[in-house]
C-alpha cells in the first residue's frame, strides 16, 4: 500500500528556525557593513588632517628657515633640520623651495605647481594632491613676498609626503577597529543560532511527539506530553490537546455506531437468508407464501436501514444553506405521502402558514420532514389523525409533526433521538429516523424535541432558526 | 395497455420489474444496455421509458439527452441509487419527467408511471383516458382533444372553469392537486376572466362532486395540502 506523504517543502515557507536566522542575523551583517564604511571614512579624514598637519607644519618651518636679506635670500637649513624632515626613508618627504615660485632653488626633488586658480598669497599654506614620479603624493605650499618695493619678488615653500602613509594609517586603523567588531558579531551569531535553536527545542519534541504516530496507528490519540514547555507551545499543545481529545471522543462515537450499525445490517440480511433457504425448501403453496412475504419484509428493513444509514452519512457532509421556503416544500411532501397515508386509512393534513422563508438545505428538510411522517403513520395507526403544522416561532420556524396515536409513555421520551433506539417493535423501523430528523435540525442551527400530544399521541416538533448565522450569534 | 421499455442492467430488478409491470396490465420491453434500448427505441413506439442512470457502456444520463432530442414527448421516469440534490435535479434537468430513489416501493412506481402516461395522454396526445372506481356502471371518459368527459355515454355539461379543475384532477389522479395549482390553470384559461371568491374552488369543487356522483369517483378533500381525484375508495 502506498500512501502520499506530505512532502516537507513543497507550498512552505522558510523554517522557523532560517526565519529567525535570518531576521536576526541579517540586520548584524548590514550593521557590520555600514559601521566599516563609516569607519573607514572617519579615519581616511583623520589620517588626512593629521597628515595635513603635519605638512602644514613642515612647510611654515622650512618657510622660517629661509630669510630675505636685501633682495637675496639666506637659507638656513641646519643638518639636523633635514634629518628630521627626512627621517623615515619608507615615508620620504620632498621639500622644493623656489623663487620666482617654479624654479628650483634648493631641495630633494621636483614637486609640481597646483592649479593656478587655487594659489592665493597669504599666511595660510594651501593643500593639494599630485602625482610626482607616478606616485599620489600630498602637498604643502606656502608663498611668501619679501625683497623691497622696487623689486618684490616671491618664494615659495613645498613640503609633499606620499599618500601611502594616509593609506598605511587608515588601514590600520580600520584592522583596528573592525577586528573587534568582527569578532563580536560572530560571536554573536553564535550566540544567537545557540539560542533560536534552544527556543525551537520544545517544538522539535511537540514534532517528535506526533510525528512518532504513524498511520498503522491512526488509533493513538493520546494527548502529548509537553513539561517545561514555554508559555506558546504549552497553548499549542493544550489546543492539539484538545483537538486529540474531541477526535478521540467522535471516533469512538463512530465505532460504537458503526458495531451498531453491522449489526443492525447483518441481521436481517441473515434472516432474509434463511426464509430463503426455507422457501426454496417448501412444497406447501400456503406456507411457501408466507415465507415469501417474510423475504419481502426483511429486503425492506435492509433497504430502508441502507436508506437511513446513508442519510445519516451524508448529513456528516458540510452542507450549504440557501433560502428556501419551508411551508411550500413542507406541503410539497405531505401531498408525496396522502395517497400512502390514505391507503393506511389515516388522515394526513397540513395546518399553517402558507409561506414561509429560511436559510436551510431543501433536501435535508425534506428527509426530516418524510422521517416524522414516516415514523407518525407507522405508529400512530389506522383511523387516526396525523398533522403538519408549520408557525412562525422565535427568529424561527416551528415544524411540528403531531399524531392521535398511542404515543410514548413519559420515560421512553428522552430516548427517542438516540441511534437505534426503538420503542416497538413495529415492523420497517430501524430506530434511526428520529435520530436522523436532530441531526438535520442540529445541521439549521436549530433542535428537535418530541411531546406528548394531549389527550394521547406523539408531536414531534423542529424549531429551525430564520438564518443559521443569526442562531449562531445568539 | 400501455408499451413501456425497462433500460436497467442489473438483471434481477430488470426482471423484477417486467415482471411486476406486466403483471400490471402493461406491455413491456426490456434492455439491459443503452445500445440495445437505442436499437428499441428507433424501431418501436413506446408509451413510457423506465431509465437507469447507472448503466454500462452509454450513461443513463446521455441516453437521456439522447431521447430527448428524437423523442420530446415521451415520458420518462429515471430510477438511480444516487440521491442525492444533484442527481435528481441533473436528471429533471436532462428532460425526465419524474424520478425514483433505489430501493423502491412497486406500488410507488406504478402510480408514478400512471400519472406520466395519463399526462402524456391528455394534453399533448389527444386520445381519450377512462377512470373508473371499479364497482361503478358509468366510467368517466375525458378526452382532451374535443374537449369532452363522459359518465359512461352521457356527455357531460361542464363550464371551462369545471373542465380546466377536472382535468387537473384527472391527469393527477391518485395524487393531489393544491389549490395553488388549480388557481394557477384558472388563470391561464382564456376568458372567464375576474377576480374569484376566496370560496369559489370550494364551491366547483362541490359542484363537480355533484356532477361525478353515479361514476363512484371521490373528489377528497385533503386537509390544508388540495384536493385528490380518488380512483379506488379507501
Amino acid at each position: 500500500m502506498t500512501l502520499a506523504t506530505p512532502t516537507h517543502h513543497s507550498g512552505q515557507g522558510l523554517s522557523l528556525k532560517r526565519q529567525l536566522l535570518l531576521w536576526l542575523l541579517l540586520p548584524q551583517l548590514v550593521l557590520f557593513l555600514v559601521g566599516g564604511a563609516l569607519a573607514y571614512r572617519m579615519a581616511l579624514k583623520y589620517t588626512e588632517k593629521a597628515i595635513d598637519q603635519s605638512l602644514t607644519q613642515s612647510v611654515r618651518s622650512l618657510a622660517r628657515q629661509v630669510k630675505p636679506i636685501g633682495s637675496g635670500l639666506l637659507i638656513d637649513f641646519p643638518r639636523a633640520a633635514q634629518d628630521i624632515i627626512e627621517q623615515d626613508p619608507a615615508d620620504r618627504v620632498s621639500y622644493m623651495v623656489s623663487s620666482p615660485p617654479g624654479s628650483f632653488l634648493l631641495g630633494n626633488g621636483q614637486l609640481p605647481a597646483p592649479d593656478a586658480d587655487l594659489l592665493a598669497p597669504g599666511r595660510e599654506a594651501l593643500l593639494y594632491n599630485a602625482t610626482v614620479d607616478g606616485k599620489p603624493m600630498r602637498v604643502a605650499l606656502l608663498e611668501l613676498d619679501y625683497g623691497d618695493t622696487d623689486t618684490p619678488q616671491r618664494l615659495r615653500v613645498q613640503v609633499a609626503k606620499s599618500l601611502a602613509v594616509q593609506q598605511r594609517l587608515t588601514t590600520e586603523l580600520i584592522a583596528d577597529m573592525l577586528a573587534p567588531l568582527l569578532l563580536l558579531v560572530v560571536a554573536l551569531s553564535a550566540l544567537v543560532y545557540g539560542g533560536i535553536s534552544r527556543g525551537l527545542q520544545p517544538l522539535k519534541r511537540l514534532q517528535a511527539q506526533l510525528g512518532d504516530r504513524h498511520e498503522q496507528a491512526l488509533s493513538d490519540l493520546s494527548p502529548i506530553e509537553m513539561t517545561q514547555a514555554p508559555q506558546e507551545v504549552h497553548a499549542l499543545a493544550a489546543a492539539v490537546n484538545q483537538l486529540l481529545s474531541a477526535v478521540r471522543r467522535s471516533l469512538g462515537q463512530e465505532k460504537r455506531f458503526l458495531n451498531d450499525a453491522a449489526h443492525q445490517l447483518r441481521t436481517p440480511l441473515a434472516g432474509l437468508i434463511s426464509q430463503t433457504e426455507l422457501a426454496l425448501a417448501e412444497h406447501d403453496p400456503q406456507a411457501l407464501h408466507e415465507r415469501l412475504a417474510k423475504v419481502l419484509a426483511g429486503a425492506r428493513r435492509s433497504a430502508h436501514l441502507v436508506h437511513q444509514l446513508l442519510s445519516l452519512a451524508r448529513n456528516e457532509v458540510e452542507v450549504d444553506l440557501e433560502p428556501i421556503d419551508v411551508a411550500a416544500l413542507a406541503r410539497e411532501v405531505a401531498r408525496d405521502w396522502t395517497p400512502r397515508a390514505l391507503k393506511a386509512g389515516i388522515d394526513l393534513g397540513f395546518e399553517g402558514a402558507d409561506h414561509l422563508t429560511l436559510s436551510g438545505h431543501a433536501s435535508l428538510l425534506r428527509e426530516a420532514l418524510n422521517n416524522l411522517i414516516d415514523n407518525a403513520l407507522n405508529y400512530a395507526g389506522a383511523g387516526s389523525e396525523v398533522t403538519i403544522r408549520l408557525q412562525p416561532h422565535d427568529d424561527g420556524v416551528l415544524l411540528e409533526v403531531q399524531d392521535n396515536g398511542p404515543g410514548l409513555s413519559t420515560s421512553d421520551l428522552p430516548h427517542v433521538f438516540e441511534r437505534f433506539w426503538r420503542a416497538s417493535d413495529v415492523p420497517g423501523g430501524c430506530g434511526l429516523g428520529l435520530a436522523i430528523v436532530a441531526e438535520i435540525a442540529q445541521r439549521h442551527g436549530g433542535q428537535a424535541r418530541v411531546l406528548a400530544a394531549q389527550p394521547h399521541g406523539l408531536r414531534v416538533q423542529l424549531w429551525l432558526p430564520i438564518s443559521h448565522e443569526a442562531a449562531a450569534v445568539s | 395497455m400501455s408499451s413501456l421499455l425497462i433500460i436497467e442492467d442489473d438483471e434481477l430488478l430488470r426482471d423484477g420489474l417486467c415482471a411486476q409491470l406486466a403483471q400490471a396490465g402493461h406491455g413491456v420491453t426490456a434492455a439491459a444496455d443503452g445500445e440495445a434500448a437505442q436499437v428499441l427505441l428507433g424501431t418501436q413506439r413506446f408509451d413510457g421509458v423506465v431509465l437507469d442512470l447507472g448503466l454500462p457502456k452509454i450513461s443513463g444520463m446521455e441516453l437521456l439527452r439522447w431521447v430527448r432530442k428524437r423523442l420530446p414527448a415521451l415520458p420518462v421516469l429515471i430510477l438511480t441509487a444516487r440521491d442525492g440534490v444533484d442527481d435528481r435535479v441533473q436528471g429533471l434537468n436532462a428532460g425526465a419527467d419524474d424520478y425514483l430513489t433505489k430501493p423502491f416501493d412497486m406500488a410507488e412506481l406504478q402510480a408514478r408511471l400512471g400519472a406520466l402516461l395519463r399526462r402524456a395522454q391528455l394534453p399533448a396526445f389527444g386520445g381519450s383516458l377512462e377512470l373508473a372506481s371499479g364497482h361503478s356502471e358509468r366510467p368517466l371518459r375525458v378526452d382532451a382533444q374535443l374537449p369532452q368527459a363522459w359518465l359512461g355515454d352521457e356527455a357531460l355539461e361542464l363550464t371551462q372553469r369545471e373542465w380546466a379543475l377536472l382535468s387537473l384532477l384527472v391527469t393527477h389522479a391518485g395524487r393531489v392537486v393544491s389549490r395553488e395549482d388549480v388557481l394557477e390553470t384558472w388563470q391561464s384559461e382564456p376568458g372567464e376572466p375576474g377576480a374569484l371568491a376566496s370560496n369559489a374552488l370550494e364551491v366547483y369543487i362541490h359542484r363537480l362532486r355533484r356532477k361525478l356522483v353515479d361514476s363512484g369517483l371521490n373528489i377528497r378533500n385533503v386537509r390544508g395540502l388540495g384536493y385528490m381525484l380518488e380512483t379506488h375508495r379507501a
